[in-house]
């Protein structure tokens, strides 16, 4: 691991936000809002909010009828109709906030250039699997139907997100091929989440790895799952669908000391089978979390870069797209 | 300029101020003295290149071209029991300089990690000779290598080829002919920063014409020496992949190029074209990375996952697993 991570993971871990094994019921609530504020010295680590984008948030209404937020990020100067990334953040299904995601969805916003929307679904455990499952298409649908009223183009949609996110993002691909639509055009999957039995090999490898060890995913699980969900249930654990025919071409990136690692690295081997177009890339030297965290590690920019060209290459496609200079 | 990393600053900033020969000072003498000074297998060098992993075994031996006379080959062999898969390998150099010793450290590192038998390629350069010679001993040297291996320990029902900068160019263009003739069958093809276009189209030749390691200056001397005086066009798809006309039906590729680096966007051009043509295809620009990375790991911070990405690539080619199914 490059100093830098070995650095930033230990003040993370000892001294920073407060590890969901010492939370109770009120205390998660507290822990979701916090976000990094958009200065330094944080954005060294977080990287910058771009100003070229404009931030809003509008709401969209679930099949409960229970009203959701969503966080939409529209580039200033890029005439419309733009792609959208629907956006699902990671947190173990239990923590995070869509501000918190602030430097990654504005820098896609601003270099895809596109929409995205950031969905803020429900989380456990006053809300039990599937809940946030179902909030996070109900969101991808209202992206759909509305596009026209946020510049976006409706027939050019991906989905993308990272950890909880990640399995998040694969699961709403599932749904939409189920329901017959909205046709998603990509795919991008950060260090997902995509089986909760844990039965990978890095899931004991790096158990006591830096930010996510194997104790803070039982716990997340426990929370999210409750006593009634199967974790082998393809509802929520993509891993585990059977067909995964007709899935979105798939960018998967994992962190090689991540216990999610090899779910991730397996979940791209099974969509590949199944002839849908994937990239995997594993880095090296980094740990679960890097995108959120590009400036304490040596691959952040290369990551983001490489999730940025995948993602224009889908949505914007013209041919020698990736000879547009990249600013990141 | 983008940003390099210190590490890179530095070495390259040795390389190109130091004592080290640069093309556009050389005559044929010097030339001819620089292809045989190699960076030395110890400390501090292989802090830089990397080293030779201690188990894999090096061979020299002879291959036949079509004009009856023989050239030399370097073999790389795994500890491993065979038969392996073969990668033949073709270095950098600008058709003009380089040999197969100096890239002990990354075919020694194919050998071990992918668990290949490595045929590293001696192929004739200018200026003593002319283009398309290079292409042709590399061409011969595939042939050879479909039915030599065998007796190497290697499978030839399972080959690559593989090279970097003109090494690259000259492993595309041994595909194009593989394909024109029906065979060898080639699984893969990974093309390190690739020359593939001699004619300068593309705008990272002027974007980074001053880069470090290699320079627009550079890049002129190479296509003199290598083409010659009254030459092929410098278009001819005999030593320019980029401008053959039909690209379907070659090898899945992986394509990696260093963004700053004048040779970037025809790599990059070259890999579009192969995914138009519906060649699976794995194209990867390392930011912050210089031409001649894959030479230097050491002073990268690119440098292993590049590594990582080329060894993943030619394994899942060249070893395929099946994936366990669900019930």
């Amino acid at each position: 691991m490059p100093l830098r991570t070995a650095i930033f993971t230990v003040v993370l871990d000892r001294f920073g936000r407060s590890s969901i094994l010492d939370l109770d019921e009120s205390e998660i609530a507290t822990a979701r809002q916090w976000a990094a504020p958009a200065r330094w010295p944080h954005t060294w680590v977080t990287g910058g909010v771009s100003g070229r984008v404009s931030i809003r948030e509008a709401a969209f209404t679930a099949r409960d009828g229970v009203e959701r937020a969503l966080r939409i990020y529209a580039p200033l100067y890029s005439p419309g109709p733009l792609p959208i990334v629907a956006f699902f953040h990671g947190g173990g299904y239990v923590l995070g906030n869509t501000r918190m995601y602030d430097p990654l969805c504005a820098f896609l916003a601003k270099s895809v250039p596109a929409v995205v929307v950031s969905v803020d679904y429900r989380q456990a455990p006053e809300h039990r699997a599937p809940k946030a499952v179902e909030d996070s298409i109900d969101g991808l649908r209202w992206a759909y139907e509305n596009a026209a009223a946020f510049r976006g183009d409706p027939t050019r949609i991906a989905v993308c997100g990272d950890s909880a996110g990640g399995g998040l993002a694969a699961l709403v691909c599932h749904a939409a091929y189920d329901e017959g639509g909205p046709a998603i055009a990509h795919q991008s999957l950060l260090y997902p989440s995509t089986d909760a039995t844990q039965s990978f090999p890095s899931a004991a490898e790096h158990g006591g790895a830096p930010v996510l060890s194997a104790e803070k995913i039982r716990v997340f699980t426990d929370h999210y799952l409750g006593d009634s969900v199967d974790p082998a249930d393809p509802g929520v654990s993509a891993y585990w669908r059977k067909d995964l025919h007709g899935m979105p071409p798939a960018l998967i990136q994992t962190a090689d000391l991540d216990p999610l690692r090899d779910e991730g690295l397996a979940y791209a081997e099974r969509l590949a089978d199944a002839g849908v177009p994937v990239r995997a890339t594993n880095y090296l030297r980094t740990v679960h979390g890097f995108m959120s965290f590009p400036g304490a590690t040596t691959i952040g920019e290369q990551a983001r870069y490489e999730l940025l060209s995948e993602l224009r290459r889908h949505l914007n496609p013209t041919r020698l797209a990736h000879l547009v200079p990249v600013d990141v | 300029m983008p940003r390099m990393p210190l590490r890179t600053r530095l070495l390259t900033f040795v390389l190109d101020h130091g004592t080290h020969p640069k093309i556009t000072d050389l005559d044929v003498p010097g030339i001819q003295h620089a292809r045989t000074r190699v960076a030395p297998l110890r400390r501090p060098f292989t802090w830089v290149t990397g080293g030779m992993p201690p188990d894999v075994q090096t061979r020299d031996l002879w291959f036949p071209v079509r004009d009856g006379s023989q050239r030399p080959a370097r073999a790389y062999l795994p500890s491993t029991p065979g038969p392996h898969p073969v990668i033949v390998f073709f270095h950098g150099g600008g058709w003009v300089l380089g040999s197969t010793r100096q890239y002990d450290p990354l075919c020694g590192l194919l050998a071990a990690r992918v668990d290949a038998l490595v045929l590293s390629i001696d192929y004739r350069m200018g200026p003593e000779h002319h283009a398309p010679q290079a292409v042709l001993d590399c061409i011969d040297a595939t042939r050879w290598a479909a039915t030599a291996a065998a007796d190497l320990g290697g499978d030839p029902a399972r080959m690559a080829v593989c090279g970097d900068s003109a090494g690259g160019n000259l492993a595309a263009l041994v595909c194009h002919a593989a394909y024109d003739s029906g065979g060898p069958a080639i699984a893969h093809q990974a093309l390190i920063y690739p020359a593939t276009d001699m004619s300068k189209y593309f705008p990272s030749v002027r974007e980074n014409a001053n880069a470090p390691m290699l320079t627009e200056a550079k890049m002129d001397a190479f296509i003199a020496h290598y083409v010659g005086p009254d030459g092929l066009d410098l278009r001819d798809p005999q030593i320019s992949p980029y401008w053959r006309a039909d690209l379907t039906g070659l090898p899945p590729a992986l394509v990696q190029t260093a963004d700053i680096d004048p040779i970037r966007d025809e790599g990059l051009a070259y890999a579009a074209r192969l995914a138009d043509a519906g060649v699976p295809v794995r194209v990867t620009n390392y930011l912050g990375a210089v031409h001649g990375f894959a030479s230097i790991p050491g002073a990268t911070v690119i440098g292993k996952q590049a590594q990582h990405e080329l060894v993943v690539e030619l394994r899942r080619h060249l070893h395929p697993v099946t994936v366990p199914t669900l019930d």
